[in-house]
């Protein structure tokens, strides 16, 4: 087993939309192209629970992280947004547990100079009553085909 | 938020923080100030009740460990490990000695995320004028990276025995569905080690600071668990510093649940006066139980047991985490994977009792379960709701200590750094509704 080069994290609770870091991982985890590498452990797919600043030691290991994870910012639906810095920013529009979510875990993290050197979060717009539509299921499956891309392409010229 | 008049000795003061920040859950704090005086405090706890107990009743108790571990994500473990003891002893259940030792290895793992969580992410901000552990973390990189570290490793001690470490499902009666292997073992005592001098460090780090220095000396009476030659974690009988010394089935007739209009929480008193269940009482009524391996490493720290100071808590938290790893170490190392990690049982009707110390105090539980093993009545008394009282009650005697007439910042943010001390687990102790049907 290789050391892992690149991390896909899902974040969530399993209220409604919330989970739709966890579909995200688990799209993934069943693409064929993907199977090589997870089996190798050049790929690791985690999914959390609101893992708070558990979070921060998630991110070590690899040099590349995709974090999955849903926001609340009045947006439409299934808009995503794709951030690789200032993540403080939006730290209060993402779901949170006890005051310290994700958002606060990157933070310290960035504070702690723990942050790995290739991290880009994805943050999926989903409506405030946490219901899951047609259009954000269809934003997932798109966004599963989009991470399998950036993935083999990473992995495959390394 | 808050609003002053004038600043005399005599002034009013209305004192509201509508959210508490860093804890456990929702909770508020409301203080008026009239004429020098105290006039009116209440700890607020408005979580809407989460009617748990009710819950459990009509489950099978194999459903139990799963169910209640859901009330809390930061001590399932304390939830577990009382329901199954209650129902083992209805049982007459007794898992054995590999059970019981894993047990405790599951609760150190617990108590020390959650204390490395409570020290390092929600109580030290206070002390070093930080608003959130992110400023914390830039001001002192060392101690939070410290602190992420036994958090860590608490967390993987949980999640060996547990399955994963927030709302473990790896704890049935009779003890666990699966035992870890040797590699896994291996590793973990591997890190255990590692992490001895930290914890080390983190004890005279936090004694240097003296965070006790920052109030005096309280009157008040401490509760836990006591063990014959244990520092108590799942076993023991309920002891006070006042005399108390009951078997753990014996606890309504000392302590009295009741209901305040401002909680959704139970207050609970004994012999009708509040008290503190958590370290610092667990210390103060069981240093002389921490083995010699701790008792060699704080040789030097100035902190006089039995203490009275709630500034004490941290460092009581500290030395409690030191234990943990000690305690994990001695468990790991002699570890032999059994046969079987359970013990079979005979479902009987009856009423049961179990009392463990969760990271933040003593955790009651009382079942009935009937013949067919569905539970008839649970009942569960949280650290938080027990402490409630003393809460006010420290509240009342620091802001009188720092004096009312300081500015009304000053005021508020005592007020929560008292609060905070004590690391109120507010979901955990919202589970009563008290339904009142008017009839006309």
């Amino acid at each position: 087993m290789s050391e892992p080069q690149v991390t896909v994290i899902g974040v969530g609770s399993p209220f409604g939309a919330d989970q739709l870091g966890w579909w995200v991982v688990d799209g993934l985890s069943q693409r064929s192209e993907l199977q090589p590498f997870i089996a190798d452990g050049r790929l690791r797919l985690l999914s959390c629970d609101r893992p708070g600043s558990g979070l921060i030691e998630m991110l070590q290991g690899s040099g590349t992280v995709h974090l999955i994870d849903a926001m609340i910012s009045n947006a439409a639906p299934g808009t995503v947004r794709c951030l690789r810095d200032n993540f403080a920013t939006y730290s209060s529009l993402l779901m949170s547990s006890h005051g310290f979510g994700l958002g606060q875990a990157l933070a310290m993290a960035e504070a702690l100079a723990e942050l790995p050197p290739d991290l880009t979060l994805h943050a999926v717009e989903i409506p405030v009553d946490l219901s899951v539509s047609a259009g954000l299921q269809r934003t997932l499956q798109t966004l599963v085909i989009s991470l399998t891309v950036t993935v083999i392409s990473k992995l495959s010229t390394e | 938020m808050s609003s002053g008049v004038g600043m005399t000795e005599s002034r009013d003061v209305s004192i509201r923080v509508p959210v508490l920040a860093r804890v456990e859950g929702e909770g508020a704090l409301h203080i008026d100030v009239r004429q020098g005086r105290i006039e009116d405090l209440k700890f607020k706890i408005f979580e809407p009740p989460r009617l748990f107990e009710k819950f459990l009743e009509g489950r099978s108790v194999h459903e139990l460990p799963d169910t209640v571990a859901r009330i809390c994500g930061i001590c399932p473990v304390a939830y577990q490990m009382s329901a199954v003891h209650a129902i083992e002893q209805i049982f007459g259940c007794d898992p054995g000695s590999w059970v019981r030792r894993m047990r405790r290895l599951i609760y150190c793992g617990e108590w020390l995320e959650s204390h490395a969580l409570h020290v390092h992410l929600l109580a030290l901000p206070d002390y070093f004028g930080c608003a959130s552990v992110v400023e914390l973390a830039k001001l002192q990189p060392e101690a939070a990276r410290r602190g992420l570290r036994l958090q860590g490793i608490g967390n993987k001690l949980i999640r060996m025995l547990g399955g994963r470490s927030v709302h473990p499902v790896g704890v049935r009666i009779g003890g666990f569905y699966k035992a870890p292997d040797d590699a896994q073992v291996e590793v973990v005592l591997r890190d255990v080690r590692e992490l001895i001098p930290q914890a080390t460090d983190l004890v005279h780090w936090l004694a240097e600071i003296n965070l006790a220095a920052r109030a005096p000396a309280q009157s008040f009476t401490s509760v836990a668990l006591r063990h014959a030659d244990e520092y108590p974690l799942n076993e023991g009988r309920l002891v006070s510093d006042r005399g108390l010394d009951i078997a753990i089935s014996e606890f309504d007739r000392h302590f009295v649940e009741h209901q305040v209009p401002h909680s959704t929480a139970l207050h609970c008193l004994l012999h009708d006066e509040p008290y503190l269940v958590g370290p610092l009482a667990r210390l103060n009524l069981n240093h002389d139980r921490l083995p010699a391996s701790v008792l060699s490493q704080i040789t030097g720290v100035p902190l006089a047991l039995p203490s009275t100071n709630m500034f004490d808590s941290a460092l009581a938290r500290a030395v409690e985490m030191l234990f943990c790893l000690h305690e994990a170490e001695s468990i790991l190392c002699n570890y032999q994977r059994p046969d079987r990690p359970y013990v079979d049982y005979q479902v009987q009707p009856g009423v049961g009792y179990g009392c463990s110390e969760a990271p933040r105090g003593t955790l009651w539980h009382r079942y009935e379960v009937d013949a067919d093993g569905r539970v008839l009545s649970a009942r569960l008394v949280p650290p938080t709701s027990q402490n409630q009282a003393r809460i006010e009650a420290d509240l009342r005697t620091s802001l009188q200590d720092i004096g009312l007439d300081q500015a009304d910042e000053v005021l508020r943010l005592h007020a929560e750094t008292v609060v905070r001390n004590y690391d109120p687990c507010i979901s955990c102790s919202t589970h009563f509704l008290d339904l009142r049907v008017r009839r006309d």
